[in-house]
C-alpha cells in the first residue's frame, strides 16, 4: 500500500512546502502541548466551524489538507483512529451531568461525545458515503485504522483511504493524567530535554495527522506500507525477537533498517522498551524520536508516521529528530516502534517508492 | 484468487433476556421481554425510564469469572469476559491463543467507572488503574488479558454499529490470512452518561418500545455483550470444528446527512444493504429474514424502513428485537448477529414485540410472532451516529 497524501497539524510549525519538514521548531516549557496550527477558516466555513470542537476542526483540516496533498476529490473510505474522541465534550457533558444531579441537559456535547464524530464530520463535509471507520483502541488506534486500509488495499486495486489519527487535550482530566502518573508531577517540562527528566509520566499533546493511501501508487508517492502488526501485550524481553519475526516475515532484515522511528516520551517507567532496542538491535542505526515535539497522545504515533514519510521523501533525518549520530548513506526502510505504558505496541515498515 | 469463506464456530452472549445462548433463544421463542425497572444502574431515573438492564451485579460476574478481589474490570469488560468466554468454549480455543485476534466493539467502554469515581480518584489512589478507563481500549485490553489474547486486539467505535463493524473488521483480518481466529463482537453497559445523553436528545421511551409502530415514541436503552468466533471454512474443517453459520458478506456506508440523525430516505441504511448483497452476489428475494436494526424512534424506523422498501420489492420477514433486549448500543450489532444465527439453526424467524399499529409511511409492517420457516439467510442492520451503517449477511451452514 503506497502513501500518495500526509498532513500532520500538532503543537509545531508544519511546514507545506514539499522539501521542508518544520518552520521554526517550537519549544515549549509546559507540560500542555497546544495545537500551533489556527487557519481553520481557510478550510472550513464560520458557519459550520461554530459548533465544532478542537478534534472536529482538526481532524477536518488535516484530512482536506491529505487529499489536496495526494490530488483526490472524494476518498472511497474514511478510517479513523483516536484514543480519546472528542474528550473535552465528553468531559463537559460528564460535569453537567455530575453537577445537576442528572438534571436536563443540552444534548450538543452529548452528540459529539461519540469516538466517530470526527470521521462522521469528513464524512459531512466531503458528503462522502463510503465506508466510515473508527478505532479506539489506545496508543494503537492510528495503527489500527491503517491496518484497515492496508487489508482493503490488499484486494482493491484503484481505492484511495483517508486514513488518520486525532486527538484532543482536555485540561478537565489533565489533573487526573497527573495522579496515575500519566503525566509528569513537573509543571513546568522543556519539551526538547523531554528525555532528561528522569521521572514517571510524559508531556501531553494533541493533533491530527492524515494520509491518503492506495494500492496505487501516484506521482505524490511518499512511501510504501509493507507491513503493519499490532501486539496488546508484549514483554521486554520479546521485544527484540518480535522484530525479528516481523523483519523475517517482510523479507528484511535488521541490517536493512535505515532508520528506526521510536516512540519515547521520557517515562522512566517505560521507556525502557525503547532502550533495549537503542541499546540493542538498532545501536549501529539511525534511531529517531519525536514525542517531544508533540507531546504525548494517543495517536501521536501519526506524527511519528508522518515524520517517517517525509524522511523517506527528502532523504534526511531532522536534526531535532535525532537520538544518536548514526547517518545512513541512503534511506529505503523505516521500522517505526510505539507501546504506551507498556500495553499496546505496534511496528510499521515502510519503504521508499 | 477466491476469498475465503468465513464461518462462525463460537458464539456467547449475555443480555437482559438470558446469560446464554440458549436463555437468549428460549426468551426470543416465547415473546419474553427483558425491559423493565432498572435496579443496578445507581440513576435518579430509575423509575421513569425502563431498559434492558442484566440484573446481575459486578460482585457477582466477578465471582463467577474467578476474578481477583483486586481487579479492575469495568462493567462493560466483565459483561464482555463473560460473553466472550462462552464463544471461546464452543469454538474449542482455550488455550494456545496464540493465532486468535480480538475486535471488539464498545461506545462508552468503561464510562460507569469513569462517571462513579470522576470527583473521588484524587482521595483513593487504589483507583487510579481506573483513570485509563476513560479510553475504550482499556475495557478491551481487561479482557484481552483475562481471555489470554496477546496478539492483535483492536476496538472499534462506531456508536451504535461497532458491534457490526468489529464483525467486518475480524473477516478481513482472516481472509488476509493474519489469523486463524478472531473473537468479534461488542460490549456495552449501562451508564448514567449513556442514559441522560440520550434522554437529552429526547429519544427515551418512558413505556415500552414499539419498533416499527406508527404511535412508537422512543427507545429504551439495554446493556449486553456477544461475541463470534470466526475462522475460514477450511481451518474450520481442519480442526473438525462445527461450523454454525456463514458469514455470507458484510458493508459499511455512511448516511452523510447529520450527526445524529438519519436521512428521510435511508440513504445510508439503503447503501449499506445494498452493498451487503452485492459482495454475496445475492438477490433482495434470497433474503428470508431481516433483523432490523429497528430502536423505535420515529426517525430511525422510518428512515430504515423507508429504505428497506426502496430496495425490496417483495419485503421478506422484518423483525426487530430491540423491545426484548432494549438498544443495547454498541453491542447490538453483535446480540443481532447472534439472533440472526439462531434464526438460520432454528429455521425461525423472532416477533417484533408490541406492535399495535402500522406506520402510515410504510407499506409493510413487521412480523409479530415466533415462526418456523424456511431460513437461508439473514440480513441484519446496525446504524449509529455519526451517520454509520452496517449490513451483515449470515447464510445457513
Amino acid at each position: 500500500m503506497f502513501v500518495n497524501g500526509i498532513s500532520s497539524l500538532n503543537a509545531q510549525a508544519i511546514s507545506l512546502k514539499e522539501d521542508a519538514v518544520f518552520e521554526e521548531i517550537q519549544t515549549y516549557n509546559t507540560r500542555n502541548l497546544k495545537l500551533y496550527f489556527s487557519d481553520f477558516k481557510t478550510y472550513i466555513k464560520p458557519s459550520a466551524m461554530r459548533r465544532m470542537s478542537s478534534s472536529i476542526k482538526m481532524g477536518v483540516v488535516a484530512a482536506l489538507q491529505a487529499l489536496e496533498n495526494a490530488k483526490i476529490e472524494q476518498p472511497d473510505a474514511i478510517i479513523t483512529g483516536t484514543g480519546m474522541g472528542c474528550k473535552t465534550d465528553s468531559d463537559v457533558f460528564l460535569e453537567e451531568l455530575l453537577a445537576s444531579n442528572e438534571g436536563l441537559l443540552s444534548p450538543t456535547k452529548f452528540i459529539q461525545s461519540t469516538h466517530n464524530t470526527v470521521a462522521g464530520q469528513i464524512a459531512l463535509q466531503l458528503q462522502c458515503k463510503a465506508y466510515n471507520m473508527t478505532y479506539v483502541q489506545g496508543s494503537a488506534s492510528f495503527e489500527s485504522a491503517l491496518l484497515d486500509a492496508f487489508l482493503q488495499a490488499a484486494t482493491a486495486k484503484n481505492k484511495n483511504y483517508l486514513v488518520g489519527g486525532v486527538d484532543e487535550i482536555s485540561t478537565y482530566t489533565s489533573d487526573l493524567h497527573v495522579l496515575d502518573a500519566q503525566l509528569k508531577e513537573e509543571p513546568e517540562v522543556h519539551n526538547l530535554q523531554l528525555l532528561a527528566y528522569k521521572s514517571p509520566g510524559s508531556i501531553q499533546g494533541e493533533g491530527a495527522s492524515f494520509f491518503v493511501t492506495s494500492a496505487q501508487k501516484s506521482d505524490s508517492c511518499y512511501a510504501s506500507v509493507k507491513d503493519i502488526q499490532l501486539y496488546n501485550q508484549l514483554k521486554e524481553e520479546e521485544l527484540e525477537s518480535t522484530i525479528h519475526s516481523f523483519l523475517e516475515r517482510n523479507n528484511s532484515t535488521l541490517e536493512e533498517i535505515d532508520v528506526v522511528v521510536l516512540g519515547n516520551n521520557g517515562d522512566v517507567n517505560y521507556d525502557k522498551y525503547y532502550h533495549i532496542l537503542q541499546e540493542g538491535v538498532f545501536k549501529k542505526t539511525a534511531q529517531t524520536y519525536y514525542k517531544h515535539l508533540v507531546g504525548e497522545f494517543y495517536t501521536s504515533s501519526g506524527f511519528g508516521f508522518w515524520l517517517a514519510c517525509k524522511t523517506l521523501k527528502l532523504q534526511e533525518i531532522p536534526p531535532v529528530c535525532r537520538l544518536n549520530e548514526c547517518q545512513p548513506q541512503k534511506i529505503t526502510k523505516i521500522l517505526l516502534y510505539n507501546q504506551y505504558r507498556g500495553k499496546d505496541h505496534s511496528l510499521i515498515l515502510l519503504e521508499s517508492c | 484468487m477466491k476469498s475465503p469463506k468465513i464461518v462462525v464456530t463460537g458464539m456467547g452472549i449475555i443480555s437482559a433476556i438470558g446469560k446464554d445462548v440458549e436463555e437468549n433463544f428460549s426468551a426470543l421463542k416465547q415473546a419474553q421481554s427483558g425491559i423493565g425497572t432498572i435496579e443496578i444502574l445507581d440513576t435518579l431515573h430509575q423509575q421513569e425510564f425502563p431498559a434492558g438492564e442484566v440484573k446481575w451485579k459486578n460482585a457477582e460476574i466477578a465471582d463467577f469469572l474467578q476474578l481477583p478481589k483486586k481487579h479492575h474490570f469495568t462493567r462493560a469488560a466483565l459483561l464482555g469476559a463473560y460473553a466472550a468466554k462462552q464463544a471461546l468454549q464452543q469454538a474449542n480455543l482455550t488455550s494456545h491463543l496464540k493465532d486468535v485476534g480480538f475486535v471488539n466493539g464498545t461506545s462508552v467502554g468503561g464510562m460507569d467507572k469513569t462517571e462513579q469515581l470522576y470527583h473521588q480518584f484524587k482521595d483513593h489512589p487504589d483507583n487510579f488503574p481506573f483513570i485509563e478507563a476513560q479510553h475504550p481500549g482499556f475495557t478491551t485490553n481487561e479482557m484481552a488479558n483475562y481471555l489470554g489474547i496477546n496478539g492483535t486486539v483492536s476496538t472499534i467505535s462506531t456508536a451504535c454499529s461497532s458491534g457490526a463493524n468489529a464483525i467486518m473488521m475480524g473477516a478481513r483480518l482472516l481472509k488476509q490470512k493474519r489469523l486463524k481466529q478472531v473473537l468479534v463482537g461488542a460490549t456495552d453497559c449501562l451508564s448514567k452518561f449513556t442514559l441522560n445523553g440520550f434522554h437529552s436528545l429526547r429519544i427515551l421511551s418512558s413505556e415500552l418500545c414499539q419498533p416499527f409502530d406508527e404511535q412508537r415514541k422512543g427507545l429504551n436503552l439495554g446493556e449486553a455483550a456477544a461475541y463470534l468466533v470466526l475462522e475460514t471454512e477450511e481451518e474450520a474443517h481442519k480442526r473438525g470444528q462445527p461450523i454454525l453459520a456463514y458469514l455470507e458478506s458484510y458493508a459499511n456506508a455512511n448516511d452523510a446527512h447529520h450527526q445524529t440523525a438519519s436521512s428521510a430516505t435511508g440513504e445510508g441504511s439503503f447503501l449499506a444493504m445494498q452493498e451487503a448483497l452485492n459482495a454475496a452476489e445475492l438477490l433482495p428475494k434470497q433474503i428470508d429474514y431481516i433483523n432490523a436494526h429497528g430502536t423505535a424512534t420515529p426517525n430511525n424506523d422510518l428512515s430504515e424502513g423507508m429504505a428497506i422498501q426502496r430496495l425490496f420489492e417483495e419485503i421478506p420477514r422484518v423483525s426487530s428485537t430491540k423491545a426484548f433486549t432494549g438498544h443495547t448500543l454498541a453491542a447490538a450489532g453483535a446480540i443481532e448477529a447472534v439472533y440472526s444465527i439462531l434464526s438460520l439453526q432454528n429455521q425461525c424467524v423472532f416477533p417484533n414485540l408490541n406492535l399495535k399499529e402500522q406506520m402510515k409511511d410504510l407499506k409493510f409492517s413487521p412480523h409479530t410472532t415466533f415462526t418456523k420457516q424456511k431460513v437461508n439467510y439473514v440480513l441484519s442492520n446496525s446504524f449509529g451516529f455519526g451517520g454509520n451503517c452496517s449490513s451483515l449477511i449470515f447464510s445457513k451452514a
